[in-house]
């Protein structure tokens, strides 16, 4: 799938997921914003997406096991 | 008061403080008056917290009467950006009007630090609702309205720390603390044209700071000077238990300017999207960095640094507001961009999210390879002036503009500095940053005080508005 191709069939499968999920919350015109505004979400993954799978590092976890002390 | 205090340094104001020449309930008194005056001018203010204020004050003036003498701070009015938490009644309102009654039963750390420090809490400040995290793509996304700056009343004081920003800047209190993510120190700084510091992350405890992503959230001071933002920062940093990414590194304010030349360094390219008067002064800016060490040109890898950043905040805001998203509380947000962009991030992919912080690794690892050439990195603090109200700003938050060094430095948890480089044509502040390595604030602040001593940005202040406009 090319660029283009990746972007649109992505936003329209989250958008119509969000449709499904919240669309009662949005009048038509706000659901063309919400179209709108996925755009950027979408076009960011993709875009992080085209680093090369070898070029990440380890993940640095937050978590570190837990005991109360006394 | 017999010395005027207007834009006087903190460690001015501590002299005669420590001397008794003034006295910190007349401060206090000065400093209220103007936030109660000024303030709904710029909408820069939440809440007035005047009888806290008056106890704070009347104790710090007891207190030093009586030879107990707490610091530079002690005495000092500040104001704080209304996501820190405050008890004692005062609302904590995240710049939401639905939470404007909002009161918590106790002191965000910075906070009592602060208190502990001798300083005296006289306001919350406005902010952007939700410190931004929502998606506003202009001015007027806050229940107390746009902030306003004071440089032209037509323009926006920056976001999401507005009302720190502003308020520094029309001298309505000495420094305030302010809080980024992506921006939120550093954009103001840069609107106002004032000096703003983004420690690094884990630098300042959060506990009681309003959570918008956990990994990136930082708080920080707004201040008229490096050297000022350097006396705050000594207040506020350390460990803190009620928050476990807090650093155990110690870090102590360091007045004593640096002799040897310093080390800079500018990545390439990194003035290009810039606006025209934002590239024109950093020009300019480099031209006095010449005279305080040397400047190099820095190639970085190329990475989709912006959309990791945005990435990272994306899910993390999704997960740190899902309750709120969920239960339909963004339709009481006031930017009607706000009330529907929140769900968009509520798809983000766990293995993108997990993709970005992987990256991110990366990332930090490669910019500390930076810094063992260069004390900071230096270029525009943001990639415009400040915009008009009621016209829609370019934001890398929402893709519509790059900022690399913002994007890096968030993202790696890297302390910046912006102080003023200049003005527009039409008279408004340009900022520009010192990026430098994790836990080196004493260099990033000498490097902008070396800059600040070879300047006059920092001292010009917004003439005629407020009746006591001050060019010097």
């Amino acid at each position: 799938m090319n660029d283009q191709n990746e972007l649109k069939v992505h936003n329209e499968v989250l958008f119509d997921c969000l449709k499904g999920l919240y669309g009662n919350r949005f009048s038509p015109e706000m659901q063309n914003d919400l179209r709108a505004a996925m755009e950027t979400v979408v076009k960011t993954v993709v875009a992080l997406r085209s680093v090369p799978p070898n070029s990440y590092g380890d993940l640095s976890l937050p978590f570190t096991p837990f005991r109360k002390e006394g | 008061m017999p010395t005027n205090p207007l834009f006087m340094p903190i460690q001015s104001l501590a002299d005669l403080i420590k001397a008794r020449q003034v006295s910190p309930v007349d401060l206090t008194k000065f400093f209220l008056d103007r936030l109660q005056d000024m303030g709904p001018k710029l909408n820069a203010v939440v809440t007035l917290t005047r009888d806290l204020a008056m106890q704070q004050a009347r104790q710090s003036e007891e207190e030093i009467a009586s030879g107990r003498y707490r610091g530079p701070l002690h005495g000092i009015p500040y104001g704080a950006k209304d996501l820190l938490a405050t008890a004692g009644g005062i609302p904590t309102t995240w710049g939401a009007a639905c939470f404007r009654d909002r009161c918590f039963d106790y002191d965000a750390t910075v906070i009592r630090k602060l208190r502990e420090a001798g300083a005296v809490l006289v306001a919350k400040l406005a902010m952007v609702e939700m410190a931004g995290g929502m998606g506003y793509r202009q001015p007027n996304a806050s229940f107390t309205g746009p902030g306003i700056n004071p440089w032209d009343v037509n323009r926006w004081s920056g976001g999401s720390s507005s009302g720190a920003g502003s308020a520094v800047c029309a001298g309505l209190v000495p420094f305030a603390i302010g809080s980024e993510t992506w921006g939120s120190i550093l954009g103001p700084a840069n609107h106002c044209g004032v000096t703003g510091l983004r420690p690094t992350y884990g630098r300042v405890s959060r506990h009681g700071a309003m959570t918008l992503c956990w990994t990136l959230d930082k708080l920080g001071p707004l201040c008229l000077t490096a050297d000022d933002t350097g006396l705050v920062l000594d207040a506020i940093a350390g460990s803190d238990p009620l928050d476990t990414t807090t650093s155990s590194r110690p870090f102590s304010y360091d007045p004593v300017p640096v002799l040897r030349p310093f080390k800079f360094g500018v990545i390439r390219n990194v003035a290009d999207e810039a606006d025209e008067a934002m590239r024109a002064n950093f020009e300019v800016s480099l031209q006095t960095l010449k005279k305080l060490g040397t400047i190099e040109e820095v190639s970085l890898s190329d990475l989709p640094y912006d959309e990791m950043a945005r990435t990272i905040l994306f899910a993390e805001m999704s997960s740190a507001f899902e309750d709120f998203i969920e239960t339909g509380g963004t339709a009481q947000l006031t930017a009607p961009e706000d009330r529907y962009t929140p769900y968009t991030r509520m798809v983000v992919f766990a293995r993108d999210y997990i993709r970005a912080l992987r990256l991110r690794e990366i990332v930090a690892r490669q910019i500390d390879e930076v810094f063992t050439r260069f004390d900071a990195l230096v270029g525009p603090s943001r990639p415009t002036c400040s915009p008009k109200l009621g016209e829609d700003f370019p934001s890398a938050l929402r893709g519509a503009a790059k900022d690399t060094m913002g994007a890096i430095g968030n993202l790696a948890g890297l302390p910046a500095i912006s102080v003023p480089s200049g003005f527009s044509a039409e008279g408004l502040p340009t900022g520009i940053q010192f990026l430098g390595r994790a836990y080196e604030e004493n260099v990033v602040i000498a490097a902008a005080r070396a800059y600040q001593a070879k300047t006059d940005w920092h001292l010009r202040h917004p003439p005629g508005l407020f009746g006591q406009g001050s060019e010097g």
